[in-house]
């Protein structure tokens, strides 16, 4: 991978290196997973930490690895209130369709709230360094964002959908910090109709597969081949496009976003990415899920293979802590401490 | 009087303020911890302000100060000798670390989950589908039926004798469970495309094509009695209790992926072929109490199977029904069985 030419004094490159090992993971996962079913589910909280603790402390970055902070009792009354918000959508709705439409709205409503206060605590509870990262509590602006790219979305019937997903890209980049420094993100639009075009040709191209693969074995002595072939077809397609459009778009937020002088680069490719998706698949399926923590360190693997960072030396040193005045400020919040929750698995 | 032994353990501080790394060393001695690093000296920590990060097998250990000072080291050898000298041990990380310990953990997990599968999900949403209150089932089947019944059936769309075999049939049902009260109604459908459906308060919809497709009134009567299985058997309600345990049980163990609908599918498909066998019973053995032949289902899958054979079957862990094959014959042995 080539970093661009810059007239600065020669920039220091650091690649992301990854240590996990699936054989590792694979120990930390299965007790999690043992110990959440005997708890009937209480201990996943503390399970997820744990997972983030290995993941995140296995990341290194100029000599220094990353960490994740979260109370795991925080994490536990999050699940709670989402599985009964989710209870009441799914089971609500058997019992009557706008029981779901009534949930589907209120929850659509709070999505953008809801987004804002994950961030703030995931970011809030990663470290590098001992310096936290943070996400600028600014609710009127998570809901100018969602209903405007709900708005483009609807009044294009879907064809502003990329300008939609700039619009919130938008939003959470410029909002993210790590210590004191805010980072930077600036991409244009047009530059996010690409992926998604892409994405939707090889979904396009997928049916087509699929149609014509049915109609020629159609007449053929195949028995349950003959619709199996077609819809695995499908199948590669719709993992091929979900890789391109990953790889595209962790490129595309990548290279555009920096943090002071500090340059981020990121290189994946939609081919590796698919094969690699599509083995983890298989991989998971034929173990029945046991291989699950092998396929997460691979995938990590890769996205760590293809980051880089470039800065001027000493620029990552520079970077302080909010101050005390700023902190409290960034937090404060009358429901703050109960709403300080995770809010998603 | 023994004294505990001392401990240096070489790491990096980090101070919080700024990003910055300071090489430093961690020394435990005579009940006291203080780190030897240029910014900090002699500042002596009490051990109850110290909070151990736990281990994970490859992980830097962690070791913080109440004050947002951070030691990290790479020796985890050492921090687990001052661990157990502060008597500090984490029982999680002994099976994690430990092979023998985590694949009997795996095993027991593959145990459990086939257990919580194969017996628990069923048996318990069966027992909590027979709490549920009636009048959920009716708030369920309401909008159902109005959108079934939304367009009344063409009476010209069944031959006189089609007409007389369906009546036969629904009044013999009528008469066997003395219930004027359960719904029979036929709705209007494709020639091609026979089916039979019953919603959750009990009311049974046969469409045309499966009227068209019988040969007598018996092969109505037999399938009648499938749904009115389900019915009984509280299937749709347990449907939705086991859909909703499974995807709970998937979203743990893959912490809620993009790829967990295809598991909760196949294995909820699963739940719907034991439902649909169970209906072929409860059908088989009404039709023998009621001294009828009860091979009619199975009369009446052939027809529908001859009907279909031209197309392809899906696989069966994508189906929600057991193959037509399968069911004749299980039918024809259960008929001809005490």
């Amino acid at each position: 991978m080539t970093t661009p030419e810059s007239n600065l004094p020669s920039l220091e490159k650091h690649q992301i290196i990854f240590h996990g090992q699936a054989k590792d993971y694979f120990r930390i996962w299965i007790t999690n997973l043992l110990l959440t079913i005997a708890t009937l589910g209480i201990y996943s909280a503390w399970a997820k930490v744990r997972s983030r603790k290995y993941l995140y402390g296995n990341f290194e970055l100029a000599g220094s690895r990353f960490d994740y902070h979260a109370d795991p009792k925080k994490i536990l009354l999050g699940r709670v209130l989402i599985g009964v918000l989710f209870a009441g959508y799914s089971l609500g709705g058997k019992i009557d369709p706008m029981v779901s439409v009534a949930f589907a709205t209120a929850f659509a409503l709070i999505t953008p709230w809801l987004m804002v206060r994950a961030l703030m605590f995931n970011l809030g509870n990663t470290s590098y360094r001992n310096i936290r990262f943070g996400f600028k509590k600014d609710y009127n602006g998570s809901y100018k964002a969602f209903f405007q790219s709900l708005v483009w979305t609807i009044f294009t019937f879907g064809a502003g959908f990329p300008k939609g997903a700039h619009i919130q890209a938008n939003f959470r980049m410029n909002r993210i910090r790590f210590g004191a420094k805010y980072f930077q993100f600036e991409a244009k639009t047009k530059e996010f109709y690409n992926p998604y075009f892409m994405a939707f040709g090889i979904y396009v191209f997928g049916v087509i597969v699929m149609i014509v693969s049915m109609v020629a074995l159609k007449g053929t002595p195949l028995g349950s081949l003959k619709i199996l072939l077609p819809v695995i077809a499908l199948y590669v397609c719709l993992v091929w496009a979900g890789a391109t459009l990953k790889a595209e778009l962790i490129n595309l937020k990548t290279s555009h976003t920096n943090l002071g002088e500090i340059k981020f680069y990121s290189d994946l490719k939609p081919r590796p990415l698919t094969i690699l998706y599509i083995q983890n698949i298989l991989v998971c399926a034929l173990t029945l899920g046991l291989a699950i923590p092998w396929a997460i360190i691979r995938s990590i693997k890769y996205r760590a293979k293809c980051t880089q960072l470039a800065m001027p030396s000493g620029e990552l040193e520079k970077i302080t802590t909010l101050s005390e005045q700023d902190a409290q400020n960034a937090t404060a919040d009358a429901a703050a401490d109960f709403w300080d929750l995770d809010l998603g698995f | 009087m023994d004294s505990k032994p001392s401990i240096r353990i070489l790491g990096f501080l980090f101070d919080g303020l700024q990003a910055t790394s300071q090489s430093a060393v961690l020394v435990y001695e005579d009940d006291q911890i203080y780190f030897e690093t240029a910014f900090i000296h002699d500042k002596v920590f009490a051990i109850k302000d110290l909070q151990f990060h736990p281990e994970l097998i490859g992980v830097p250990r962690v070791i913080e100060s109440a004050n947002g000072l951070r030691f990290e080291t790479q020796d985890c050898e050492a921090v687990r000798r001052l661990e157990t000298t502060l008597h500090k041990t984490s029982w999680i990380h002994l099976i994690e670390s430990s092979w023998t310990l985590s694949l009997t953990g795996a095993a027991m997990v593959v145990g459990l989950l086939a257990f919580i599968y194969f017996d628990l999900i069923p048996r318990y949403s069966s027992k909590l589908a027979r709490k549920v209150p009636a009048s959920v089932s009716s708030m369920m089947s309401r909008s159902a039926e109005k959108f079934l019944l939304y367009k009344p059936m063409k009476k010209d769309i069944l031959s006189t004798e089609e007409w007389q075999r369906a009546n036969t049939a629904i009044e013999d049902f009528e008469k066997h469970f003395h219930a004027k009260d359960i719904q029979i109604d036929i709705i209007e459908s494709d020639k091609n495309d026979p089916n039979a459906f019953v919603i959750p308060n009990g009311h049974i919809f046969l469409n045309s094509a499966l009227i068209q497709t019988a040969d007598n009134s018996d092969q109505i009567l037999a399938i009648l009695l499938h749904e009115i299985g389900h019915y009984h058997h509280f299937h749709v309600m347990q449907s939705v209790l086991e859909h909703s345990a499974i995807s709970t049980l998937i979203i743990f163990i893959t912490g809620g992926t993009d790829w967990t609908n295809v598991p909760i599918l196949i294995l909820n498909n699963s739940y719907s072929r034991d439902n649909e066998t169970q209906a072929d019973d409860f059908s088989i053995q009404t039709m023998k109490e009621m001294n009828r032949d009860p091979s009619a289902l199975a009369d009446l899958f052939q027809k529908m199977a001859d009907l279909v054979k031209n197309e392809s079957e899906l696989p069966k862990f994508l189906s929600t029904h057991p193959g037509f094959k399968e069911r004749i014959q299980y039918i024809r042995r259960q008929s001809t069985s005490r």
